[in-house]
């Protein structure tokens, strides 16, 4: 089994629900970001780019892209970071020293630190806490806290604390546009298979190596013209 | 001992304390408070000044074992008085660069985790065992040097290969981040061990000038010219290091130059220094002594700024480029959650700058004030260890010494007995 993820950026409409959506059901701390959506090109988030003399606007949502070949795992002095059966990488939290080594070897600069001690965001009646409300382990490993230790790394799990249990990560259930699709990318009858059978496909940053399980379907913004 | 003399001894203790004192309230300050407050950093710029400082200590330790070891191995009887002193630095440099990497962590109550399963793939594991095996080998040697150990030139052979390995291994922690243009060449791992060595000469050159009637002209003139060399075989790689970015022709290759141009005070200071040092050294024939104090000193400091510039480039400036559909150029950076928030109310930024806060600068000072304690109890172990034989027992222990040479002279190895009667004379210029 192999979990993977495929972008359509045909569809994705720049909402940036899953960033929203991604950042409430992982508890991320104020100033935390698994997911980011961007503009290529746009001096700001959501404004057009001339190319050619015409308008154009495509946005490119980033998160962890699970690496076959992790920059991150690879240079993790503790072990911290592993890649499960499922080929998820995940961090956990109770291994992480806080080098920050790991930041350092990621070219997609999806890592996160906890810079401080997490701020409770204050509800009508006291301390507000959101997110998936209990702790997660895999094979013993915390791999989802809601209350996240100071000074380790986190970043994008494919919301392991769902997916162990037969679910699909946050991000694809919660976008509009029905632009995320995850599955087993080793299943033919698998969803993201079935979806990415016949079409382009690209990876980020593919000069590194990494060979990232997270594919973008390219716009066809652009084609032909 | 005069008044003055005991004096003159106390100020580099109390300067330790002092030292250990700042830098541990600031340290738990750092532990308390959080690195947001305690630091300058961010998500996009993760390294900071603890690191700059990692590798300008253990550059110095390497280098000055480098030294220490070429004294040895090399028979250089006229630079002999000064291995006490290049060991004492070169286990200084070492302990202090890893008590600056326990500072950087942000969960060091983790670190057990480095023991009980380190990851064999990475380069902080090579590193901290390399880091151990160096401090391990110069305890060995500082104890050798204090007994006057027949076993001495092994043990600085030992020496020699620990403090390459270190500084390989230094150099391959950046180096093969592919992700940093900046760090990512074969010049890199290089380029640290040239770097030691300039360190090493740098204090070796300002300690004997410091020293001056200790040593013969000549051997000063050595020094010199040895350090001259150095820096200028680091200015060729570090020119080499500029011009791979210059020609590499991708977005990333540009926004490191960018990044260098946003700081070029340093990097002409990174290089600036060190040249002038060259000048300094070469051309000033009227005080010797003088110039060598001032090309060190010079030299140390642009080694300062050239760890310091380790970071900018590679931190300042982006690592993913990415192009519209259809469009293979241009490409645009993107956009990385900086993590601050809370503190700058910045979510996302393509780069961030970095200024060390108040917290760094005062932490920085517990490596340093660390180093200086070792350094100062390994000068007081070798004097201790290595004088009651000849105080004790007066010229008796000497000759004995003297003669143990003698039969060693007589017995294989000629070279070993010269080490050691250099340093016997040592000793009774110290007694005197």
């Amino acid at each position: 089994m192999r979990y993977a993820m495929a972008i359509d950026l045909d569809r994705c409409i720049g909402c940036r629900t899953c960033a929203v959506i991604c950042k409430d059901h992982n508890a991320e701390p104020r100033g935390i970001w698994w997911n980011r959506v961007f503009s290529p090109g746009a001096p700001e988030y959501g404004t057009s780019v001339i190319v050619d003399g015409m308008p154009r606007m495509e946005f490119v949502p980033i998160s962890c892209q699970h690496c076959e070949n992790a920059p991150c795992q690879q240079v993790c002095p503790t072990g911290a970071t592993y890649t499960d059966d499922t080929g998820t990488v995940l961090v956990d939290y109770e291994k992480c020293i806080g080098c920050r080594y790991c930041i350092t070897a990621c070219p997609y600069e999806v890592r996160q630190f906890n810079w401080s001690k997490p701020d409770g965001v204050e509800g009508v009646d006291g301390e507000y806490r959101w997110g998936y409300p209990e702790d997660y382990r895999q094979d013993g490993r915390l791999v989802y806290t809601p209350v996240r230790p100071e000074g380790v790394v986190e970043k994008c799990t494919f919301c392991v604390q769902y997916t162990n249990q037969g679910g699909i990560p946050a991000c694809c259930t919660g976008c509009p546009a029905n632009a995320r699709i995850f599955g087993d990318i080793e299943d033919p009858e698998s969803e993201i298979s079935q979806y990415m059978s016949g079409r382009q496909w690209l990876v980020l940053g593919e000069s590194f190596g990494t060979k990232p399980k997270v594919y973008y379907l390219p716009s066809t913004r652009g084609e032909g013209e | 001992m005069t008044e003055q003399t005991q004096h003159t001894r106390k100020w580099p203790i109390i300067l330790a304390a002092v030292f250990i004192a700042v830098g541990c309230a600031a340290w738990i300050c750092q532990l308390t408070m959080g690195l947001l407050v305690g630091s300058g950093m961010s998500n996009t710029f993760a390294w900071g000044l603890m690191i700059a400082v990692f590798a300008f200590l253990v550059g110095f330790g390497a280098g000055s074992q480098f030294v220490a070891s070429y004294i040895v191995l090399a028979n250089r009887k006229d630079l002999m008085p000064y291995v006490k002193t290049a060991q004492a630095v070169a286990l200084a440099g070492a302990i202090g660069a890893g008590v600056a990497i326990l500072i950087d962590l942000g969960h060091p109550a983790h670190i057990m985790a480095m023991l009980t399963g380190p990851n064999p793939t990475s380069a902080l594991t090579w590193d901290m065992i390399a880091l151990t095996v160096f401090i391990v080998i110069a305890i060995i040697n500082v104890i050798a040097i204090a007994r006057n150990s027949k076993a001495l030139k092994f043990w600085m052979v030992l020496g020699l290969i620990s403090a390459f390995a270190l500084q390989l291994v230094e150099g391959l922690l950046f180096a093969l981040m592919e992700a940093r243009v900046w760090w990512h060449s074969f010049i890199m791992p290089v380029d640290f061990i040239v770097v030691a060595v300039v360190c090493g000469l740098a204090i070796a050159v300002i300690v004997c000038a410091l020293k001056k009637d200790e040593f013969k002209p000549e051997a000063l003139h050595d020094l010199s010219f040895l350090l001259a060399v150095a820096i200028i075989v680091h200015l060729v790689l570090a020119v080499i290091e500029l011009a791979i970015v210059c020609f590499g022709g991708s977005a990333a290759d540009g926004g490191a130059l960018a990044a260098i141009g946003s700081v070029w005070l340093f990097y002409v200071l990174e290089l600036g220094l060190p040249l002038a040092a060259v000048f300094v050294l070469l051309l000033g024939k009227k005080d010797p002594a003088k110039s060598m104090l001032v090309g060190g000193v010079l030299t140390v400091v642009g080694m300062f700024f050239h760890r310091l510039m380790l970071l900018y480039p590679a931190f300042a400036s982006p690592t993913l480029y990415v192009p519209l559909s259809n469009e293979p150029s241009p490409s645009w950076a993107l956009p990385a959650s900086t993590g601050l928030y809370n503190h700058t109310g910045n979510a996302f930024e393509i780069a961030q700058g970095y200024i060390p806060n108040f917290f760094e600068w005062a932490s920085m000072l517990l490596p340093l004030g660390v180093a200086l304690a070792v350094f100062l109890v390994v000068v007081w172990f070798v004097a201790k260890v290595g004088k009651p034989a000849a105080e004790a027992s007066g010229a008796q222990d000497t000759i004995e010494v003297k003669e143990t040479v003698e039969v060693h002279e007589s017995a294989d190895d000629p070279e070993v007995a010269e080490v050691k009667e250099a340093l016997v004379e040592q000793e009774r210029g110290e007694d005197r």
